[in-house]
């Protein structure tokens, strides 16, 4: 881009890395106080490691994280399944097609205002708060990522393919199963890890939606900080931090490698 | 014929959605199903902090009794999960004073056999006969709080206190970077305000309600944060020079802040929880065990340990490292008592609300 | 044989259903819920008794929060679109994946980063205090700036993408031809640039807009709790059982309101657009 003035340029570059270091700054800080040796923020007292051995015995935390780690992966499967067979029906044809759009709302509307209609019909029908509710409101969830995503890279992949499956003598059935869903399944793949990630982030759903008595990571954490600042969090927060890092990079990995067409 | 094709697909499809609507329904309403729970077990509903997790495991060991911790956040929600018939099958409940008579009046509460509680000499009588349930037949005090107001002594002369109130609700010596913690509850929060004012009123006129309004917005000024969970950790931190909190954390907070003391008002506002079985239940021998075992003196110490709730039984009290002002007020007198009073349910909650709105404006 | 003629064809629609039935049922049925359950004593006495000034206000100022949070992070967000998407080159990729981490961790994590850091004794102060600039710890938390500060940064990532991806797709030739024909960067920036890329931005707007509207544990949390927002109205009546009618209501005022500044920002961009490129695009 030659055609910049010069001044332009830098008054840009510094403008980024003014704008990366305040996104980057605060997460690198309590990652390193993490491993400060004193139980309030204060300055820097000495190395330790007793915060992640605390973390690693509470039992509140594994109870919370396998919570979360459930209500997501089962959220993760229903909508990936759903959605993709639904991507299959609509590309058959007809008026389901139009129904695809619908899809794209989960993601306008406002969480909060979803949490709360899932809440009062729960509440209507009598049906109690906990891990199911909350993993139907993450489907929902899920759905608004899988459906959009899935049926782009429906419309990308090259017709021919399956054509010629069907002039081979394939039954529509076979084609799917033979040939679309392989060649889907990167970018399912893809959007199911963001799902994962999204479900085990989401807060507001669970807030409305699990009761009293469901707690998940993200519940926990905000249970953790209304109580007040304990380095525990810290630690907790560096693990998360490292363990989402790495699957970003499994992710970013997958995108580049195997797009095919 | 295509038209006949037609329609039969149509009923088909709508056959086919029908099915599926009925799965889904399935699924749904199957987390409404009781697990089958075995015949020695309980379901116990109280607030998160009651009943200390590891020492409910102790007892599941010790006994065999499998304990279902069950847990509400305000004591309204506890009465609409017992009104509601949709959820049955407690067996011991842990309500606040204030709700006790209307679980009584409507009939939810079942009578205690006081043979089978092995621990009733040792609590604080003081604690008992109270109007609600003035012979205690269905409730039983399990632990209880006062409201008081923690303050840095570094910034804070305890000699210059005239009234205890006057830490909250005025700027102390008027000094212009007074702040405090104030309690994140509208329930609380008003009946502070009216102690304050009125003293122990049961209802307020208009014109009472526009009083309180304007004394919480006034105090805003100098409020630093509401909340009723880190007030102790601000406090620590000097961040705030006073917090009025419940007793357990203000305990909480001297134990692990030696700048720190505390300040009680005469006419102070206080908060019993007892234990109650409501009447749906049919396990209450099990559930006598598991009151024994909890009003035992070493479970006592534990959960203060954990907690920092006054105990109702008095023989704890010697045991516990506080200091002897703080036992004193564990233990209270009989004068001190009298003029203490309980939270009050003072507004239905929409118009608490509307208050706490236009405080927080 | 007729019925298997029937049915086989009928698979596909089999598989493919549950998941129009999952959105009908658990998004559809309950913001219909949402409605029923607001008008539930017949009348409209649940809507009525937010028609005060302390509610209105409570809106004005979930709305303040929201529109200041997605300008502020606008103007941060933009130059580093641009810069990303157009001068990055072999840096694009990595600039891109750091991006992805404030994106994908927890949300509460950042905002317990800035309680850490503002902390009394947090980072901020003990290294003002140790460098000698101040004698006291500064007051930081619980002031309406710092709950601007923790906003900005937990949405600006929101605000970065949308532009990116935009300006992705922008025409490198566009802007050579533009200069060639004379224009400064600055004209072909407000002239070109811009308005193409002003779906983006749109996008990128309301994507932090929503969020931020309804947000209330940020002011809870950094802000001390001292005023009320719309999100924190919704979720006190919601959660008490005996006024859940009236956080239903609640909820359709503030969509409501919602819905009617949404509609107002795309009609202002689109004549925004017609009146910067002068009706030609």
């Amino acid at each position: 881009m030659g055609k910049h003035s010069l001044l332009a340029q830098r008054w840009n570059i510094i403008w980024i890395v003014l704008v990366y270091a305040f996104l980057f700054i605060p997460i690198v800080v309590f990652c390193a106080f993490s491993f400060n040796n004193a139980p309030f923020p204060s300055a820097w007292v000495g190395l330790t490691t007793r915060w992640y051995q605390e973390l690693f015995s509470s039992t509140e935390i594994w109870h919370a994280l396998y919570n979360s780690l459930i209500v997501s992966s089962v959220a993760v499967i229903l909508s990936a399944v759903m959605g993709v067979f639904f991507v299959y029906l609509a590309m058959q044809g007809g008026r389901i097609r139009f129904m695809l759009s619908h899809f794209y709302a989960n993601l306008v509307f406002p969480e909060i205002v979803l949490a709360v209609g899932l809440l009062s019909l729960f509440s209507a029908l009598g049906i109690s708060l906990g891990m199911w509710a909350l993993i139907i409101a993450h489907t929902v969830l899920g759905l608004g990522y899988v459906v959009p995503l899935v049926y782009d890279r429906y419309q990308e992949l090259d017709y021919r393919l399956t054509e010629a499956a069907l002039d081979l003598g394939a039954t529509p059935l076979q084609v799917f199963t033979t040939v679309t869903l392989p060649l889907l399944r990167p970018t399912l793949f893809s959007a199911s890890i963001l799902v994962f990630i999204v479900s085990f982030d989401d807060f507001i759903f669970a807030y409305f939606c699990a009761g009293s008595t469901f707690q998940t990571l993200p519940l926990y954490i905000l249970s953790m900080l209304r109580t007040g600042v304990s380095p525990i969090v810290n630690a907790l927060s560096t693990v998360l931090l490292v363990f989402s890092s790495l699957l970003i990079i499994g992710y970013s990995s997958l995108k580049t490698k195997f797009r095919v067409f | 014929m295509m038209k006949f094709m037609k329609k039969k697909v149509g009923i088909v499809r709508s056959v086919m959605i029908l099915i599926w609507v009925v799965i889904v329904t399935l699924i749904v309403f199957a987390s409404r199903l009781q697990f089958f729970k075995p015949e020695r077990s309980i379901t116990v509903l109280a607030w998160s902090a009651a009943f200390d997790r590891a020492y409910v495991k102790k007892f599941e060991k010790e006994t065999g009794i499998r304990v279902y911790l069950s847990t509400y956040s305000t004591n309204e929600e506890l009465l609409v999960k017992l009104q509601s018939s949709k959820e049955k099958g407690y067996d011991l409940i842990v309500p606040s004073d204030y709700v006790i008579a209307r679980l009584k009046n409507e009939g939810l509460l079942k009578k205690l056999d006081k043979n089978k509680l092995l621990f009733l000499d040792q609590l604080n009588p003081l604690l008992m006969g109270f109007p609600f349930d003035p012979k205690n037949e269905y409730t039983i005090p399990f632990v209880w709080d006062v409201f008081c107001i923690g303050y840095d002594t570094r910034k804070i002369e305890p000699s210059l206190i005239m009234s205890p109130w006057d830490l909250v609700f005025k700027r102390f010596n008027h000094h212009a970077g007074y702040r405090i913690v104030m309690t994140n509850d509208p329930l609380e929060a008003i009946s502070f305000a009216t102690q304050y004012l009125f003293g122990p009123v049961s209802s307020l006129s208009s014109e009472q309600i526009q009083e309180v309004t304007l004394l919480l917005k006034n105090q805003k000024a100098w409020v630093e944060n509401y909340t009723n969970l880190r007030g102790d950790y601000l406090l620590g931190s000097g961040a705030v020079d006073a917090a009025i909190m419940q007793s357990a954390e203000i305990w909480r907070a001297l134990a692990a802040f030696k700048h720190l003391d505390f300040v009680i008002p005469q006419d102070a506002l206080i908060s019993i929880e007892h234990c109650a079985i409501p009447v749906g239940s049919e396990k209450e021998s099990l559930v006598y065990e598991f009151l024994n075992f909890f009003y035992t003196k070493d479970a006592f110490i534990n959960n203060y340990r954990e907690a920092f709730n006054f105990p109702a039984r008095m023989d704890v009290i010697d045991a516990l490292p506080v200091t002897d002002r703080q036992k004193a007020v564990m233990r209270s007198s009989p004068e001190e008592f009298k003029r203490y009073s309980f939270i009050r349910d003072l507004l239905p909650e929409r118009k608490r609300f509307d208050l706490w709105v236009a405080v927080k404006s | 044989m007729n019925i298997k003629k029937l049915f086989l064809p009928q698979i596909p629609f089999f598989l493919g259903i549950p998941a129009l039935v999952w959105q009908v049922l658990f998004v559809y049925v309950p913001l219909v819920f949402i409605l029923v359950l607001s008008v539930q004593s017949g009348t409209f006495e649940s809507f009525r008794a937010f028609f005060t000034a302390e509610y209105g206000l409570v809106l004005v100022r979930s709305l303040f929060l929201g529109l200041s949070t997605a300008t502020i992070c606008l103007i941060l967000a933009y130059p580093v679109a641009y810069w990303i998407a157009l001068c990055a080159g072999r840096w694009k990729n990595f600039l891109l994946f750091l991006l992805f981490i404030p994106f994908w961790t927890n949300f509460l994590l950042h905002i317990y980063a800035w309680m850490f850091i503002m902390d009394r004794n947090g980072v901020i102060n003990t290294v003002l205090q140790w460098l000698g600039l101040i004698q006291e710890p500064l007051h930081l938390l619980h002031t309406t700036a710092s709950v601007f500060v923790v906003m900005v940064y937990c949405y600006t990532p929101f605000m970065i993408w949308p532009i990116y991806s935009a300006l992705e797709k922008f025409d490198v030739r566009l802007h050579e031809a533009s200069s060639d024909l004379g224009a400064t960067w600055w004209q072909t920036l407000w002239h070109i640039v811009i308005p193409l890329s002003l779906p983006g931005i749109r996008s990128g707007f309301f994507l932090v807009l929503v969020p931020a509207f309804g947000e209330f544990v940020i002011p809870e949390l950094i802000g001390g709790d001292k005023v009320m927002f719309a999100g924190g109205v919704v979720s006190y009546y919601t959660l008490h059982a005996k006024t859940s009618s009236f956080g239903a209501a609640f909820t359709i005022i503030t969509s409501c309101v919602l819905c009617l500044v949404l509609c107002l920002i795309y009609l202002l961009s689109r004549r925004f657009m017609r009146h910067v490129t002068h009706g030609k695009v």
